[in-house]
């Protein structure tokens, strides 16, 4: 059980070193070794999972185990734009991300075995806790997509042609990922944000409590990409602007993931 | 076996000379069978490109065969040998493969790395080959200037980065919008440039094509030339918020493109991304468009800076690809050396093969079955051949090293080979000629 997460997280390491490297200067190899090691650490995490999974009887959601699911999500979606594009340089910050989020699920950083508390049960928990994890996915490939977006463009602007140039895909391509990924991880953030409020009536019997200090960051996240998605559909806010958005949205997700983290893991007033 | 190449290019010759000289496509084969007919010359090529004229030859009498090509030059160019000798460059033996290969690699090239001399070096090993002026050594010397060639590319980045202001300006755009097949280009002003860059964004994919100039008539014509459609001149800047991608190269004095406009066409096309590029001097698209939301404003200095950062990139290759040349003329000159030993090893091949034919039938073997006659020769075939397999592969392997004649020697003095070696040089240089 700890040999598979330490052996995904190793793997992803390996991994995230090799698209870094791959990026800095590409070779046959390191992307091989890139990608092989990351569906390698993918295959021992889905182990690892499915383990703990049938250990608890249920996918435990807990503080460590939710950025784990992020990472294997993650890995899910970047693995299918990496195949269908037969393009690496994203991962040179997406596996990043990916190692990042695995690193925070290593129990030991928290020195408390917590593996096993699953604090809730219900369907709609479990629905609007997906959900989340998936939008947060996304609106990693978003960010990724959108920093390289304003890397590229800004040496396009200066009409100095040189490290990006060689390196991304064009600057549509780019701009393309970024909305489609910021407006599929906003609708299911929506769907998320629907349920989780069906589930508080549900269960507490009593509305949303928007005082509540975990849900200050969602809301704001929530916003920030429904106006990327609306900026996009409206002002004609194509590019720049858009990416801005994006960059700003992940950057509440990834401030407001502890916060966020505890309000899943059902440690905060909802919770039983 | 010298190898020899006696030819002009554009480091020696201004470009008139390389005019007088240049052999045009549709004569090439026969200018290559009068080049066969020169004296000394067994083997021959012929390149022949805007840039240069160069003459291959294989040649036990490098003076005369020089002579004569030197004589063939002056007739197709109508100059005298002491006008042409000015702006020819000889080469022999291992200096003439390292011209031909860095020639292929692009080394030698106008602009370096430019891809159009490997194919036409390609071109010309291959014409040599069906016309049998080849044969075994220019053949495989140009198939290796091929593969130079080819290393070159794929291991250096002597190729990589536009290297003219038409090719900058589409691989920006490509960078800018991916593929281009599904985008909109107005061009503005019916020049020469702009026609240069429409067709390169057509080869590129680009279907949607729209010329617009002050005379209609021109437009007209430079939107049938790159299939495109011809606009009036209000048309024309009226269709702006249309267009992804405008080239504009006018004559016009003053800048004929002001930010209003572009504003007010970024407006009704929602801010998708625009790319101007203004190749006319004077410009024709005032600086500050740039300031525009989501437009790209390149002008013909940017591109030109884009260019020499570019060819300055390449010359840094450069010397990469020299050392694969390096390599490759090693290899080559392993592989010449190892003809030397051939007929020492066609000898001894034989006169082994004839001992044991000899010893068959002197033993005669009547009291066996044809097919245990058929297993005892087979036997004694194969334990030949395992005998003389590690001498013959130990001697090619000296011979690329440049140690192959001692051992030759010693093997004719050894297997008594002088004999064997003259009838077989006959039947040896009959075959190589077959063999084209």
């Amino acid at each position: 059980m700890d040999t598979l997460l330490i052996l995904s997280a190793v793997l992803y390491t390996v991994s995230a070193v090799a698209y870094v490297l791959n990026f800095q200067k590409s070779s046959a190899s390191r992307g091989s070794i890139g990608t092989s090691s990351l569906l390698a650490g993918w295959v021992a995490q889905t182990f690892f999972l499915g383990l703990l999974t049938a250990l608890t009887g249920s996918v435990p959601l807990t503080k460590q185990v939710l950025p784990a699911i992020c990472a294997w999500l993650l890995v899910i979606v970047y693995l299918y734009l990496e195949l269908s594009s037969h393009d690496r340089s994203l991962g040179a910050l997406v596996i990043p991300i990916v190692w990042l989020l695995q690193l925070l699920s290593m129990p030991q950083l928290y020195g408390v075995e917590e593996a096993a508390a699953a604090p809730h049960s219900g369907g709609w928990f479990r629905l609007h806790v997906l959900a989340y994890l998936l939008a947060y996915a996304a609106f990693a490939i978003s960010f990724v997509s959108a920093v390289m977006y304003v890397m590229l463009l800004g040496e396009i602007q200066q009409k100095h042609l040189g490290f990006f140039y060689e390196r991304l895909p064009s600057l549509d391509v780019l701009d393309l990922l970024d909305s489609r990924a910021a407006t599929f991880g906003f609708t299911l953030l929506t769907a998320g944000v629907v349920s989780s409020t069906v589930w508080a009536y549900q269960e507490m019997d009593r509305a949303w409590v928007w005082a509540e200090p975990s849900v200050a960051p969602l809301l704001l996240t929530w916003v920030i990409y429904g106006g990327h998605v609306f900026a996009r559909a409206v002002s004609g806010w194509q590019g720049r602007r858009a990416a801005y958005l994006s960059i700003a949205g992940f950057t509440v997700v990834i401030l407001a993931f502890p916060v966020v983290g505890v309000f899943f893991s059902g440690q905060h007033p909802f919770g039983g | 076996m010298p190898v020899l190449v006696v030819g002009l290019s554009h480091e020696t010759a201004p470009v008139d000379v390389r005019d007088r000289v240049a052999v045009p496509a549709g004569e090439t084969k026969s200018a290559l069978e009068s080049l066969t007919r020169v004296e000394e010359v067994d083997e021959c090529a012929l390149i022949s490109t805007c840039n240069r004229t160069e003459a291959y030859a294989v040649t036990q009498n490098p003076d005369i065969a020089c002579d004569g090509i030197l004589r063939f030059f002056c007739d197709r160019s109508g100059m005298t040998a002491t006008e042409l000798n000015e702006h020819l460059f000889t080469h022999s033996d291992i200096d003439a493969v390292r011209h031909l290969f860095g020639v292929s690699a692009g080394l030698h090239s106008m602009i370096v790395g430019e891809p159009q001399i490997a194919g036409q070096v390609k071109d010309a090993g291959s014409l040599a080959l069906e016309t049998r002026c080849s044969s075994r050594i220019l053949n495989r010397l140009f198939r290796s200037a091929v593969e130079t060639s080819k290393r070159a590319r794929t291991e250096t980045e002597i190729g990589s980065g536009a290297v003219s202001i038409s090719f900058a300006a589409v691989e920006l755009a490509r960078k800018i919008f991916g593929d281009l097949s599904g985008k909109t280009v107005l061009v503005l002003g019916a020049g020469e440039m702009s026609e240069l860059t429409a067709r390169h964004l057509i080869d590129n994919g680009v279907k949607d094509l729209w010329v617009a100039s002050r005379t209609k008539s021109r437009a007209g014509e430079l939107a049938t030339a790159v299939q495109g459609n011809a606009l009036g001149w209000d048309e024309g800047i009226e269709a702006l918020y249309r267009a992804d991608i405008v080239i504009s190269s006018t004559s016009a004095p003053t800048p004929i493109l002001r930010q209003d406009q572009v504003t007010a066409a970024m407006q009704r096309r929602r801010n998708r991304q625009m790319f101007l590029i203004d190749i006319a001097v004077p410009r024709d698209i005032a600086p500050d468009v740039a300031d525009v939301y989501n437009v790209l404003l390149y002008d013909i200095d940017d591109l030109q800076a884009v260019v020499g950062e570019n060819i300055q990139k390449r010359s840094g290759e450069a010397e990469k690809s020299r050392r694969i040349v390096e390599e490759e003329v090693a290899g080559f000159e392993g592989w010449l050396a190892s003809l030397d030993v051939q007929p020492a090893v066609v000898a001894l091949r034989q006169v082994f093969h004839e001992v044991m034919r000899a010893e068959l039938e002197r033993a005669k073997l009547t009291d066996l079955t044809d097919e245990q006659r058929e297993r005892v020769a087979l036997l004694l075939r194969q334990f030949t051949n395992k005998l003389l397999h590690a001498p013959t592969t130990r001697l090619k392997a000296s011979a690329e090293q440049g140690e192959g004649a001692a051992h030759v020697d010693s093997l004719i003095q050894l297997f008594d080979l002088s004999e064997a070696i003259r009838d077989g040089l006959g039947g040896d240089r009959d075959a190589r000629k077959v063999e084209g």
